[in-house]
């Protein structure tokens, strides 16, 4: 056994997503019950049964997701951690990028975070409405995001398991560095920032029209831009290092924490694009989604800005 | 949400005592892990903060898996290496006193020198050098003083180097208690004196350390150090500071698994304890029912009651841990840190509370703590009005 389990902070992510998993297990196996059996317009003493279990896999689901949405940050700050273990790391990239679990494993928690937030939030409205219209589609809904956080389990004791102390890996700036390996699809940072803004300005203009379809579309994409273009070009400006690039750095203490308001921004306002663009519930969610897409691009592009306005020049 | 609150607030202070044991357990537990946690990252951040002082770069004589006294001339091509600003040798070694099994460090100094290390510089400023180097004297630390006293060498000590003769050294001075975590078993005096006890010959020395300030060229220095000998072995500061967050991982994690199987029990007992429904409960949730409360409400109340508890049980915990080990100095449970092999180790801590320390332990209380309720209370808020109050 590699001695990573032994850290504390390893130790203790694994122990609260097992709670959870086991949570999550009791409510999945009581959503399947229910779904056999659940017949709206029956009275019978059964369906009244069925409807006070509904009430445990509510709670149990909203506390377990809850919990998940908190664990993403702790997890962030655990890979951070593990950076002084392993040699050759100097921040979560080296520890991602340690095995091939790392990247996948990163990636299934942000769609769990997402589908979570877009669970509590059919729930809600299943839940204020009077005749319960979401009530089967949010069971099937559930059991999708169990099913993730099953796989996750898998994939994280992978990822810890594999996770050696003793071989060395590459650093962050050895990863994105661009003699090593060229940008996905042959961008040029130009290409990439025209890109970004060109996108964040389309995305306002379809959230003030209300295009449900373009905007699933395009706030996914967004996203992805969104990490492309953190990594390659705004991270120099807020790192004041033109070879220093990395997604993860931002995360740490030398930089404020700013990466947890940075990323925080784009989930949340990824999350209020799909709910309104997904479920079409209310007004409310299009001008927050277009706010918070407003504080994000606000908080990477001050620094640029600032260092254009100073230079008159590029990095 | 505001009367709710107030109305949960006067129920916990109207029955204080249906509480009492869940949240003594709890606070228990908490303080347990709280100190652990606060006696480890503070022997960390001494020793850490002893790292820093300390050589860039060791350079010792290493053949066939034993390390060798270091010749001089090594000293020299050493500082000849771009980079290196400073070469120092070094004289030390371990006494060992067969009848009691203990180990003393000895640690030649030269007095004369001005390279030496800043620490050391420090403590020797009070002494007056030409009274000490009038005759053979040493300064010892506290746990040396101790283990004198015990055994009535209150003047001097004879030790007995390799070449059969006799050195009568005498106490001068005991080191200050604030260095005790690494000096309580150190034995200091002058480099020639050193020498002879620990039967090093001249022209060698226990081992090289270099001064590099620029870390980019630390690893440069290190290549050249280990083309020109073969027969040596290189410690950078970095591969100490590994190695100690290893060695503390190791056993700040022996004792989180020993721990998560007493938590375990812990949410056990929890589960077991909230699933025996008291009719006084079933009677509050009853009329909380009838009052026109919806099941949901209710687990939401009940489960914001048990945070509230737990949340209290955690400002306890974490008090009594910071009482504990900072101004108790945490009797029986820093020897887990500490160890006993040295001499003695009295060691107080010196206050080091990280926010990290502080979630780590929340997150890992809180969560468990709230899973383990959940079946139970929903049992409790689905309990029927009328049957309760038949």
């Amino acid at each position: 056994m590699s001695s990573i389990f032994l850290s504390a902070h390893v130790t203790i992510t694994l122990f609260i997503a097992l709670l959870v998993l086991i949570a999550l297990t009791i409510a999945a196996f009581n959503t399947v019950q229910i779904l056999k059996q659940y017949r709206p317009n029956a009275v019978s003493q059964m369906q009244y049964e069925l409807e006070k279990r509904s009430y445990l896999i509510t709670t149990l689901i909203q506390l377990s997701l809850l919990i998940n949405i908190f664990l993403l940050g702790f997890f962030i700050y655990t890979l951070n951690d593990l950076a002084s273990l392993i040699p050759g790391a100097m921040c979560a990239a080296g520890v991602v990028g340690a095995n091939p679990f790392g990247n996948p494993l990163l990636i299934l928690k942000i769609i769990i975070i997402l589908c979570s937030l877009l669970w509590l939030s059919l729930n809600h409205q299943d839940y204020y409405s009077k005749q319960h219209p979401y009530f089967k589609k949010k069971l099937y809904f559930f059991l999708f995001i169990y099913f993730l956080i099953l796989l996750n389990a898998i994939v994280e004791i992978n990822f810890f398991a594999n996770l050696s102390t003793l071989t060395p890996v590459l650093c962050c700036s050895n990863i994105y560095a661009k003699t090593t390996t060229a940008m996905p699809f042959h961008l040029t940072t130009g290409v990439l920032v025209t890109l970004f803004y060109a996108m964040f300005f389309l995305l306002l203009f379809l959230l003030h029209l209300k295009k449900r379809v373009l905007i699933t579309a395009f706030s996914i994409l967004f996203l992805y831009v969104s990490y492309l273009s953190i990594t390659y070009f705004f991270s120099t400006y807020i790192y004041e290092l033109p070879t220093h690039k990395c997604p993860y750095c931002i995360l740490g203490f030398d930089y404020y924490y700013v990466g947890y308001f940075i990323y925080g921004a784009l989930l949340l306002a990824t999350f209020y694009a799909l709910n309104t663009a997904l479920f079409n519930f209310e007004d409310k969610s299009y001008k927050r989604a277009s706010y918070l897409y407003m504080v994000f691009v606000f908080l990477i592009s001050i620094k640029f800005i600032y260092y254009l306005l100073i230079n008159h020049t590029l990095l | 949400m505001r009367n709710k609150f107030n109305f949960l607030l006067i129920l916990l202070r109207s029955n204080p005592k249906k509480h009492l044991g869940i949240f003594i357990l709890s606070s228990v537990l908490i303080w347990l892990l709280a100190s652990v946690l606060f006696i480890s990252s503070s022997i960390q951040k001494d020793i850490f903060a002893t790292l820093d002082a300390q050589a860039d770069i060791t350079l010792q004589r290493y053949k066939d898996g034993l390390r060798l006294d270091t010749p001089q001339s090594w000293l020299d091509e050493a500082l000849a290496i771009q980079g290196v600003e400073k070469a120092q040798g070094r004289i030390y070694g371990i006494h060992y006193y067969e009848p009691k099994e203990e180990h003393f460090t000895i640690v030649g100094i030269d007095f004369y020198d001005e390279q030496i290390e800043q620490e050391l510089q420090t403590l020797l400023k009070s002494i007056d050098i030409e009274k000490f180097l009038s005759r053979k004297n040493m300064i010892i630390g506290s746990g040396v003083k101790e283990f004198f006293d015990t055994y009535a060498y209150t003047n001097s000590y004879t030790f007995r180097p390799p070449d059969r003769s006799k050195e009568k050294v005498y106490i001068y001075d005991t080191l200050p208690k604030e260095t005790n975590l690494i000096g309580s078993d150190v034995i200091l005096m002058d480099s020639d004196e050193a020498r002879k006890i620990l039967g090093i010959p001249e022209g060698y020395v226990s081992d090289i350390i270099l001064k590099v300030p620029n870390k980019k060229e630390r690893q440069m220095v290190y290549e050249k150090l280990l083309i020109s000998h073969f027969d040596s072995r290189i410690i950078t500061k970095e591969d100490i500071a590994k190695h100690y967050k290893n060695l503390f991982n190791y056993k700040g994690g022996v004792f989180l698994i020993l721990y998560l199987i007493a938590l375990s029990t812990f949410l056990l007992i929890l589960y077991q304890r909230y699933s025996m429904i008291k009719t006084e409960d079933a009677k509050e949730v009853a009329i909380l029912r009838s009052l026109g409360w919806q099941i949901k409400e209710i687990i939401w109340f009940k489960l914001l009651e048990n945070f509230i508890i737990v949340f209290f049980a955690y400002l306890t915990g974490v008090t009594a841990a910071l009482i504990y080990v900072y101004y108790l100095s945490a009797p029986l449970l820093k020897y887990i840190f500490v160890g006993y092999q040295n001499l003695n180790n009295k060691a107080s801590f010196s206050p080091s509370i990280s926010t990290n320390d502080l979630s780590l332990l929340f997150i890992l209380f809180v969560t468990p703590f709230l899973l383990a309720i959940v079946i139970p209370v929903w049992k409790l808020a689905i309990t029927e009005a009328n049957e309760v109050m038949k």
